[in-house]
């Protein structure tokens, strides 16, 4: 029996903030101070691929609420996704260590991981559109660069800000094509309306480019659910506008899905559809054609290994999974970066 | 340097301080002014021994952190998030920049030129645009660390990385009861700092005699000639690297009543006849810790040139005192005001004194003198000066032998 490959949409990457930082065009690095305040000193946890010693994310103004006075730190552990620690891991798969993150995998029996952004970034969109685009633009960097040390084996998922309508034209110009790049995701804060204009243009701009967008429960705020955001999609007219047009949801809970099924599945009929991703070969029953595979490693829950080894006997997701890596904008269009950025945090 | 000189003193002024302490002579004048004096001080003293940069609460939290340059060297103390202090050269390890400047908290450390941005421990953590530099490995590029160890709260650092650890040299100042006075535990409140226009042995002979006492802090300390035949000099105390000097007797307070004002340590009234009262510490180079009844003074040295140096010194209370003092308790802080306000007095007469000596050192007919009883940690102490820096020869004879100072404490 030939084994079918193990395609994982939703595999995680927690970059240090030095590591952003480092990857910032040059507005974003001098003004790093005025980010300060967002910053925490973070302990590492053991058994997840953390840092082997202590380094700064972004959080939420809610943890930072939460440091001891005088301190830089926030409590920790502060709240991560830890479903199991495995002492195997090698240090920093989480933030730089790709290569160990390729042993890991290989391991595991995963074939091809697509990385998203673990919380950090998502807690960034009330900064301002110009440092938080600028944040986005140095994840992008630092992620399509994590991915090259593997591109048969790492995809990135660019991230965008809602608002910052040029950017995302020369993001994508920038990042786009970039061989490692398996799609888009938006972030949607509570803040952006449900008509915003800059949000459809920013949506058309990925629509245009042919890169999925992956609409990912962690970016998103609570009234930004599959439906309100598909229905939003489909308001703007975007997938009658562009057929190819799909929509990958990970990181929502499967009950919700089932729940939310009558609005979820509504498409057009081009080549575009809505994919969801689910942790189990059992998870959207009657949907399976629908269906993608999301491991969540390194926050994956204790049976990762049945799991694996269930979606490599029945090929679970693989043929969603494909389709979206087919969506690819072409080399040709990318451009240079852009020379200097205006900064206004 | 010719056969019969020992570079910068002459071997006939090394043999003559190299006498019985009574039988001796100080180190010639020109060793306090000198730079071939200074520059062996700094390349075989404080290049390679502990200096003591400062207190653990300083740095209280992570990301607290203060610089120290050790004479060329300069030199960067943080607290790590997980709490652990560590010292690292303040040097940028792309092209030398001198990474962050006096003290404060910070996430990261980032060098002001081209933003390298280093973590609290000195790893490399962001190096802009390096990706393409061939090899680069950012691992290796991280703040040269610094060897720090802490003592009873004081921070320390040494930069030779093959230094013998501070530990071992102090490990036997409990045999005499220096940890009844709970100094580890003990907060700064107040801290001076001095640019003296002196040479910084002179500083260290005059904290470890008593001799000047009677003469030069009459007032402050109310102290006569006689007090002087109490104080007890232990130069055979230990083969470690400190000595001890002790005024029998119910120690002292720095409040000016005489009496002290908050709890005294429980275990001092414990300590066995021969160890109570006022002690010196003095640990070579430059520290000297005075442990008190209810407070503790300290004083770091470094020299700044073959003439200029700067004196730390730092008073001490205990926590409850020093907690209450730093959250502001007005009462505390006036009494604890006091103890500052009279410290300064004495140590306005000992900076004086030895900037004066230093003018008469300078004179060039001035000479060599002599050491009286009162005077043996001084001798003692020029002559671990004249081994570790300028008797290159070791056949020359240079070491302190610890006999003699034996054979004076008999007389
Ligand atoms: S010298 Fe420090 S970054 Fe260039
Ligand atoms: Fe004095």
């Amino acid at each position: 029996m030939t084994a079918l490959a193990v395609i994982d949409v939703c595999g995680y990457v927690l970059p240090a903030a030095e590591l952003l930082y480092e990857r910032a065009v040059g507005p974003l690095r001098g003004h790093w101070p005025e980010l300060g305040d967002r910053l925490a000193l973070t302990l590492p946890t053991p058994g997840i691929g953390d840092w082997n010693s202590c380094y700064t994310r972004f959080v939420s103004n809610a943890d930072i609420g939460l440091a001891a006075d005088g301190s830089p730190a926030t409590p920790s552990p502060l709240p991560m996704p830890v479903a199991q620690r495995r002492d195997f891991l090698e240090a920093r798969i989480l933030h730089d260590n790709a290569r160990g993150r390729l042993r890991a995998l290989e391991a595991l029996g995963i074939d091809m991981q697509v990385l998203h952004p673990a919380s950090g970034l998502d807690t960034l969109t009330d900064l301002g559109t110009a440092a938080g685009a600028l944040l986005f633009n140095a994840y992008n960097s630092y992620v399509t660069g994590y991915c090259e040390k593997g591109l048969k084996q790492l995809k990135a998922v660019l991230q965008l800000h809602p608002l910052a309508t040029e950017w995302a034209g020369s993001e994508l110009g920038w990042w786009g094509a970039h061989p490692a790049v398996a799609g888009v995701t938006v972030h949607l804060p509570a803040s952006v309306p449900a008509d915003s204009a800059e949000l459809a243009e920013v949506c058309e701009t990925v629509a245009k480019a042919g890169l999925t967008l992956f609409h990912r429960a962690g970016s998103s705020a609570a009234s930004w659910t599959p439906p309100a955001f598909l229905s939003f999609l489909r308001s703007q007219k975007l997938p009658d506008r562009y057929p190819d047009l799909t929509v990958a949801l990970v990181g929502w809970p499967e009950e919700k899905l089932a729940e939310w099924a009558p609005d979820l599945w509504q498409w057009p009929t081009g080549t575009g559809r809505v994919l969801a991703a689910v942790g189990s070969p059992h998870s959207l029953p009657g949907r399976e054609n629908a269906a993608l595979w999301a491991s969540n490693f390194p926050f994956d829950a204790p049976d990762l290994a049945e799991r694996i080894e269930a979606i490599r006997k029945t090929g679970f997701g693989t043929a969603g999974a494909e389709r979206i890596l087919a969506n690819r904008m072409p080399a040709s269009s990318a451009v240079s970066p852009p020379v200097s950025v205006a900064f206004s945090a | 340097m010719s056969e019969n000189t020992v570079a910068p003193i002459s071997r006939k002024d090394l043999a003559a301080l190299q006498l019985p302490v009574l039988e001796a002579s100080t180190l010639p004048p020109d060793c306090y002014h000198s730079q071939a004096a200074y520059d062996a001080e700094v390349k075989h003293i404080f290049t390679k021994e502990w200096n003591c940069v400062g207190r653990v609460e300083d740095i209280p939290n992570p990301g607290d952190y203060f610089t120290k340059d050790i004479i060329t060297e300069p030199v960067l103390v943080a607290r790590d998030g997980d709490g652990v202090i560590r010292a690292m050269l303040n040097v940028c390890r792309h092209r030398g920049c001198k990474v962050v400047e006096n003290a404060g908290t910070v996430k990261n450390f980032k060098c002001p030129y081209h933003g390298w941005l280093y973590a609290l421990n000195g790893e490399l953590r962001g190096a802009p645009e390096f990706k393409e530099t061939v090899g680069f490995d950012k691992s290796t590029f991280g703040l040269k660390p610094v060897r720090c160890e802490i003592w009873e709260g004081f921070i320390f650092v040494n930069l030779d990385p093959e230094a013998t650890s501070l530990a071992d040299r102090f490990s036997e100042v409990s045999k005499f009861g220096f940890e009844a006075y709970e100094v580890g535990t003990h907060i700064n409140i107040h801290r001076w700092r001095f640019e003296l226009k002196c040479n910084w042995k002179t500083y260290v002979e005059n904290y470890i005699e008593a001799y000047h006492v009677p003469w030069v802090h009459a007032e402050t300390l109310g102290a006569t000639a006689a007090s002087l035949k109490k104080v007890i000099y232990h130069p055979d105390i230990t083969e470690q690297q400190w000595d001890l000097i002790l005024t029998p007797g119910p120690s002292m307070t720095l409040h000016p009543s005489h009496v002290p004002q908050f709890r005294q340590a429980e275990k001092v009234k414990q300590l066995p006849d021969k160890y109570r009262g006022l002690p010196v510490w003095a640990g070579y180079p430059g520290f000297a810790v005075i442990p008190m009844l209810d407070c503790t003074l300290w004083h770091t040295i470094l020299p700044l040139g073959p003439d200029t140096m700067e004196i730390v010194v730092g008073i001490a209370f205990p926590p409850e005192t020093g907690k209450a003092y730093l959250e502001g308790d007005e009462k505390v802080r006036e009494l604890c005001d006091a103890y500052a306000r009279n410290q300064e007095k004495i140590m306005g007469e000992d900076n004086d004194i030895c900037e004066r000596q230093q003018l008469g050192l300078k004179a060039q007919r001035a000479a060599p003198g002599r050491f009286c009883k009162h005077e043996i940690l001084a001798w003692k102490f020029d002559n671990w000066v004249a081994k570790m820096a300028y008797d290159d020869q070791p056949q020359g004879g240079g070491a302190v032998q610890p006999a003699r100072a034996a054979a004076l404490n008999a007389r």
